[in-house]
């Protein structure tokens, strides 16, 4: 699942509409938008609204194979769409570093996550929002550094009042690459490998605890080794103590 | 089994500590890779943060150049072999590895499969020639990392040649399973070691993104003609189904290759681990065979059951024999009582 974190609504239209994303209600204090694939959340603006949101959803929902996009409006003195590779918050002075996709078609910036709107600069390379520390900080609790994104693209120089019109207009207009980001992290990964069950066999031999954790080590060896714990042990295996069961399971270990 | 194939995609992200983008060496390192630059404080800020998932950055690492501080030189840690050496350190200028053999104990040692280059070598230099003034020193310069296999890409090598070649008390071990040819590329002199580790060819495919034990064992008879010295490590064995028959064959080519006589020494070590970096590295390779095998916690390191062990250390001992005295066989072993 790919969760997204918009901090407007204007910002989500275009996602939701293309990816038919269909609203969620009652799931957390937030509204959420979902397919199958995608899990959208509207979180407002500013870092304590973006790490309560990113918290509510990621703790009901998520498990630690999901990803996460915040995408959203940035200041700056340049234009266009940009994966961000340095995010420092201005608030607490922390600086985080999510892992970067080793292959896509963005432009990089560094991005700096303001308490309030960023008045411009313009000798400032960098961009300037007011979620993305928060988003990170928050979703690194759930997942991985390479599973966290930050898509930023430029709407003001200066922090001139942008209409929510604009911004609408600014995500429909780009949302070709919007969907490129979110195609990176829609990916399927490699199926997870499913390993023997060992419960029965622990039943019988009447394992303990250390009994157990060598029998699934064993089990799981020889899964991936092609070949299967049953290979090994014999037809008759109910033991009538665990010293019956060390037997087998010491003779299971010689023979692998 | 899974199909094991790996792709690999390096350093598409370099970071950098502001503190040495002007190391000349830095500038050099950039010059060649056209990636993305990412500045830095310090290296921990990318390199040790949580969480990070080691197997995904080990396809694509992207490359820290850092400052190496604090202590630069450790005394040899009672897992190493020290080849009869009173005075055996290691220092590690690179940290993590090009290669992605699937047993390799960095990945649980290091929180990140990112790489690490320290270009501050000049400083390790200062500290050698210190303990060079109380006693002679034999170091291990490529423990946690492959140095000759980043050659094109650091140049540490070429200065470690020369900075032994005008210090005769010290030794200068250089661990490798690259297939680097060495010829006419670095100074020669005796007090460096080339440390070759040979691995038959069902433990190659284990090995993944190394180049294969003939090109390894044509770079040391290469090195052997450029007139270094040359040691041979069978370390780690790991036990697998026609043990015996691929380490005789490896060890025919050796033979047919370089000469066992032309060696200086050769190491011989069963895998061993220790349990706190065997949870990392089990983390890591949820699928190798070679890291899922039920070792046995010895004393907080894991190793194979003194049956295997012994057999295994006994069958490669013996085939050797055939070829190269004892004296030049460095054996480790678990200490089984
Ligand atoms: S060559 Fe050595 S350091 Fe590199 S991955 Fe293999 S075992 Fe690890």
């Amino acid at each position: 699942m790919v969760f997204i974190f918009t901090a407007l609504y204007a910002e989500a239209e275009e996602i939701i509409k293309n990816y038919a994303l269909k609203k969620l209600r009652n799931m957390t204090k937030f509204t959420l938008y979902g397919n199958e694939d995608i899990c959208l959340c509207v979180t407002g603006s500013g870092v304590m609204r973006a790490s309560v949101g990113v918290s509510a959803v990621l703790a009901k929902f998520s498990s630690p194979e999901d990803k996460v996009i915040n995408i959203g409006c940035a200041g700056g003195n340049k234009e266009g769409v940009y994966l961000c590779n340095k995010i420092k918050d201005n608030i607490f002075k922390r600086t985080y570093y999510p892992d970067m996709p080793p292959k896509h078609s963005f432009k990089e910036s560094e991005l700096i996550t303001e308490k309030n709107v960023w008045k411009g600069d313009k000798e400032d390379p960098c961009l300037h929002d007011m979620e993305a520390s928060a988003v990170y900080e928050a979703a690194s609790f759930f997942v991985s550094p390479e599973k966290i994104m930050f898509l930023k693209i430029v709407s003001d120089s200066n922090g001139e009042n942008v209409t929510k019109e604009d911004i609408r207009l600014l995500f429909k207009n780009n949302f070709p690459l919007v969907q490129d980001a979110i195609s990176l992290f829609l990916k399927k990964e490699e199926e997870n490998f499913n390993f023997t069950d060992t419960s029965k066999i622990e039943e019988a031999l009447k394992c303990t605890v250390t009994m157990k954790e060598r029998l699934k080590r064993i089990a799981r060896y020889l899964d991936i080794k092609g070949s299967s714990i049953y290979d090994y042990l014999p037809k008759e295996l109910e033991c009538k103590s665990k010293k019956e069961g060390m037997k087998i399971l010491e003779s299971l270990e010689e023979k692998i | 089994m899974k199909a094991l194939k790996r792709k690999y995609d390096f350093f598409s992200h370099i970071y950098v500590e502001e503190g040495v983008k002007n190391h000349p060496l830095t500038k050099n390192i950039l010059k060649k890779k056209d990636s993305h630059l990412i500045y830095i404080d310090h290296y921990k800020d990318v390199f040790c943060r949580k969480g990070q998932n080691i197997a995904s950055q080990k396809l694509s690492p992207s490359l820290i150049i850092a400052k190496k501080e604090g202590k630069l030189i450790y005394e040899g840690a009672p897992v190493c072999q020290s080849f009869g050496n009173e005075y055996f350190y290691y220092t590690s200028l690179i940290m993590n590895c090009v290669y992605d053999c699937e047993y390799c104990y960095l990945k649980g040692m290091y929180p990140s499969g990112n790489i690490v280059i320290f270009v501050n070598i000049e400083d390790i230099f200062a500290q050698i020639d210190n303990i060079l003034k109380l006693h002679p020193v034999y170091i291990s310069v490529s423990y946690d990392c492959d140095l000759l296999a980043c050659e094109s890409l650091t140049g540490f090598v070429e200065k470690w040649c020369l900075f032994a070649s005008e210090r005769k008390d010290l030794t200068v071990e250089i661990r490798t399973k690259s297939a680097v040819d060495v010829r006419g590329k670095f100074k020669v002199t005796d007090n460096i070691i080339f440390a070759f580790t040979l691995s038959p060819n069902t433990l190659y495919a284990r090995e993944h993104n190394t180049p294969s034990p003939l090109s390894r064992i044509k770079a040391a008879s290469f090195a052997l003609e450029e007139g270094f010295n040359i040691r041979l490590c069978f370390d780690p064995l790991i036990y697998f189904e026609g043990f015996k028959e691929e380490y005789e064959a490896l060890s025919y080519s050796v033979e047919e290759n370089i000469g066992f006589k032309n060696i200086k020494d050769i190491s011989l070590g069963t895998f061993r681990i220790s349990a706190d970096y065997m949870k990392g590295l089990r983390k890591a390779e949820p699928y190798s065979a070679t890291v899922q095998y039920p070792f046995e916690n010895k004393g907080g390191v894991y190793s194979y059951p003194k049956a295997k062990e012994e057999y295994m250390l006994k069958t490669v001992k013996d085939i050797l024999l055939k070829y190269i005295g004892e004296d030049k066989i460095y054996l480790w072993e678990s200490g089984y009582e």
